[in-house]
């Protein structure tokens, strides 16, 4: 009898009698589906949050993480389980810099439009808990639109180094690769964006 | 005096970090305020990337599967079926053999003759 473990890390390991010999690589495959499905569902919802707060649309974050995924699993996903997080994270930070470019392209092209930023982003968006109460629902709107709004004032790249290094906890190593830049350059990136969010929280206080 | 700046420079770390807490707090819970339909969105895309890989394997097994019964009954209705015949009586297949016959009846013969002798 077979049966496939996934440890905390994502390497699916196999578990099987001795007479049985693991050569069958339809079993190998489902294993490791199952193992790539459960590291997006840990990232998914943090890649959205990095995407939507560098593009403040939310229709365009969705097709980044989307893109970034089917990218993953197509290129990647023979790849050892521990590179996957830096591998994501670096489609995700590639297609954030593809959007920019074509949008600078689009409005080069198309000047004379009214730029349509949607700034739902700060809108109240729909509780999906049922147990925060009301006063903590405004509290936590109110954080999260200072938060935000100090996010957005920051230069992309010092933006996304943030949220890599601080929030998603890459290493300076990682983060470097992920943005395709030295790790001075990060460390450079990561202590601008820490003095220019405290600034920012401090006037909005 | 160097006490001060020390002092000072430590309060501006701690500052830092408690900057870094809140905006990190700030976005976790983010997270769990996640619409129902970003939710359910994000999880179909995970599902489809993740069999866009091998959604090709299911295709090519159902198109295998359905391939063979087709060979299967088309084999089944234009295979000719011949008409099977009855098997040969042992007498005659004897009979076509008249040197064994011969031998045999020449073996009963001696049998016949040893016991007569004997008698």
């Amino acid at each position: 009898m077979l049966s496939v473990q996934v440890s905390s890390q994502f390497e699916p390991t196999f578990v099987y009698n001795e007479n049985q010999n693991i050569q069958n690589t339809t079993f190998r495959r489902r294993a490791l589906n199952i193992s790539i499905a459960q590291f997006l569902s840990q990232v998914e919802k943090k890649a959205f949050r990095m995407a939507e707060i560098a593009t403040q649309n939310e229709a365009d974050a969705l097709d980044i993480v989307q893109d970034s995924m089917i990218k993953l699993v197509e290129k990647y996903s023979d790849k050892p389980a521990e590179q996957w997080r830096p591998l994501f994270y670096k489609i995700l930070h590639s297609r954030i810099m593809d959007y920019f470019r074509r949008r600078k392209v689009y409005r080069t092209l198309f000047f004379w439009k009214n730029s349509e930023r949607d700034d739902s982003h700060f809108e109240i968006q729909e509780n999906a808990s049922n147990n925060i109460t009301p006063e903590r629902q405004v509290a936590a709107e109110n954080q999260l639109r200072q938060v935000s709004l100090a996010l957005k004032t920051l230069p992309t790249r010092q933006q996304q180094c943030f949220l890599l290094r601080s929030w998603e906890g890459l290493s300076v190593k990682d983060t470097a690769s992920v943005m395709g830049c030295t790790e001075g350059s990060v460390k450079t990136h990561y202590s601008r964006a820490k003095q220019a969010l405290k600034n920012a929280l401090a006037i909005s206080e | 005096m160097r006490d001060d700046g020390f002092k000072k420079q430590t309060d501006l770390h701690t500052l830092d970090q408690v900057t870094e807490t809140q905006v990190n707090q700030a976005l976790d819970q983010s997270i769990e305020q996640l619409s129902p339909e970003v939710r359910r969105r994000l999880n179909r895309i995970r599902v489809e990337a993740v069999e866009a890989k091998s959604g090709f394997r299911p295709l090519l097994q159902t198109a295998g599967a359905i391939s063979f019964l087709l060979v299967l009954t088309l084999g089944w209705q234009l295979w000719p079926v011949k008409e099977s015949q009855p098997l040969p009586l042992f007498a005659e297949e004897l009979h076509e053999d008249p040197q064994l016959l011969e031998d045999l009846e020449f073996v009963y013969w001696m049998a016949e003759e040893n016991i007569s002798e004997k008698l």
